[in-house]
């Protein structure tokens, strides 16, 4: 049963667009879609929780940008990016 | 780009976990752009009507907000608030535009070819319409139905303005061409005295026979014709009746005569606006009786828009009289030249064969002279309606 319920709620959010979108432009720009929270903010980290996932963004001179789009943009030398399991 | 226009303030937040007032930010839907982690505070640029949400976020989440920097249109126009000047300026603006938009400065002609440019601009300037005029102040419907009434060669003409161009456009009359009615009983004479080589009768009766003479206004094809029983019954005559005839041409050139020599060419440049010229640093405008001047107008362009400005060249052509004398040999060459202008224009630019030509050279004291006998082959008929009273062929006067 339970197999069933989350295999319905991972179809639900693939055809629905809710699972989280990650899009990066080199190693200069980071766009994360369905952003819940920042969890922690400096200049050289950024972990941010999304439904799904939690993303970390290392490097150095970082700076978040909200468009008030339910997703915020990272700017700045991104080094690495990590991924966590809610 | 945080719209600009609406001004844009850059604040800095400090406090304990910045990423606090990030959170707050978002769950009360702020937007903010560039935030940037300056140790104990973050520096972040939001909307100015934003900035007192971001303000109040912070004071709820224990921070402190201050705002580092202000820029945008907004701004910008707040440090000129208190200038008058600024007031005057817009105010003195807003009145040339009014005034230079209804003002005409260029008034455009369209449709012209045989009325004369020059003739409109007369009729709109009698009519009050003029560069300068306040074009609120004419009845425009009322000037196109004067100036409509007055010229008889205009069949309409249509006035409007765009801004400050007044612009005319014009539709001239278009008369009927000269010919007797296809429907009108006529004949087809003789226009000179030729001899009959070859006829073409498309309606009517021919009279005379090929190889006849005939005189100045014979009958050539006759509109009255008789039907099998005896009657009769009149037709619009028409037909090609091709004729020979000669004709004597004289030209004569003198051995002494006064020619109009060309000076030196003088071009002036003037700045107009509207109807004001401005003459520009450079010559002087020659002062001739005889003077020839052709002026190029190079209008300003803005943003492929033609602007009632710019550049006149004008170019003065001044002329003098000089006495030439030329040889005899010459003369006759000027001569030639002057008989092969008038074949081209007169008798080969229609449809009159040159059959022959005898040329006879005279040459006194004072001029050349040359007599040619041309012997030409042409179209001898022209139609003569047989009821118009003066043109009546049997009652027209022989010549």
């Amino acid at each position: 049963m339970g197999n069933i319920r989350d295999s319905l709620s991972e179809l639900r959010k693939r055809n629905a667009y809710l699972d989280t979108s990650i899009y990066i432009s080199g190693n200069h720009l980071l766009e994360i879609d369905h952003c819940r929270k920042i969890i922690e903010y400096n200049d050289v980290y950024v972990k941010v929780k999304t439904p799904t996932v939690i993303v970390s963004v290392w490097g150095s001179g970082l700076t978040i940008s909200d468009y008030n789009t339910d997703g915020i943009v990272v700017n700045g030398k991104i080094s690495s990016v990590e991924f966590e399991e809610v | 780009m945080l719209g600009s226009l609406g001004g844009i303030i850059s604040a800095e937040v400090t406090g304990e976990n910045c990423e606090k007032i990030l959170n707050g930010l978002k769950e009360n839907g702020v937007m903010y752009e560039y935030c940037q982690y300056t140790g104990k505070s973050v520096r972040l640029s939001v909307k100015r009507r934003d900035f007192k949400r971001l303000c109040s976020i912070s004071e709820k989440l224990g921070m402190v907000c201050t705002a580092k920097e202000k820029r945008g249109a907004y701004f910008t126009a707040a440090a000129y608030v208190k200038r008058v000047g600024v007031y005057i300026g817009v105010i003195c603006g807003l009145f040339l535009i009014t005034i230079l938009s209804n003002t005409a400065l260029d008034i455009e002609i369209y449709g012209c070819q045989n009325v004369s440019e020059e003739r409109i601009l007369t009729a709109l300037r009698n009519s009050g319409i003029k560069v300068g005029t306040f074009i609120p102040n004419v009845n425009l419907r009322k000037v196109e139905r004067n100036i409509a009434i007055a010229e008889d060669e205009l069949s309409w003409i249509g006035i409007r303005n765009i801004g400050c161009r007044v612009l005319v456009e014009v539709s001239e009359t278009v008369y009927p061409p000269e010919s007797v009615p296809s429907n009108h009983p006529c004949n087809v004479v003789s226009e000179r005295d030729a001899q009959v080589v070859y006829a073409e009768v498309y309606n009517g009766e021919l009279v005379p026979m090929l190889g006849e003479a005939v005189c100045r206004n014979d009958l050539l094809i006759s509109g009255t014709c008789e039907g099998k029983y005896g009657n009769t019954r009149l037709v619009h005559a028409s037909g090609k009746i091709i004729g020979r005839y000669t004709e004597k041409q004289v030209f004569t050139q003198p051995l002494t005569y006064i020619d109009r020599v060309e000076d030196e060419t003088v071009n002036i440049r003037q700045l107009y606006i509207g109807g004001l010229r401005i003459p520009l640093c450079g010559g002087k405008a020659p002062i001739s009786e005889d003077m020839e001047i052709t002026e190029a107008e190079n209008p300003f362009r803005f943003m492929n828009l033609t602007l009632p400005a710019g550049i006149v060249v004008s170019e003065y052509r001044p002329f003098h009289p000089e006495q030439i004398t030329v040889l005899p040999e010459t003369a006759f060459m000027k001569i030639e030249d002057k008989i092969n202008i008038f074949e081209q224009n007169f008798i080969e630019n229609g449809d009159v064969q040159i059959i022959d030509k005898e040329i006879q050279k005279n040459l006194t004291d004072t001029e050349a002279k040359i007599v040619v006998k041309y012997t030409l082959e042409g179209n001898i008929g022209c139609e003569r309606e047989i009821f118009s009273g003066k043109n009546d062929y049997f009652f027209s006067e022989t010549p």
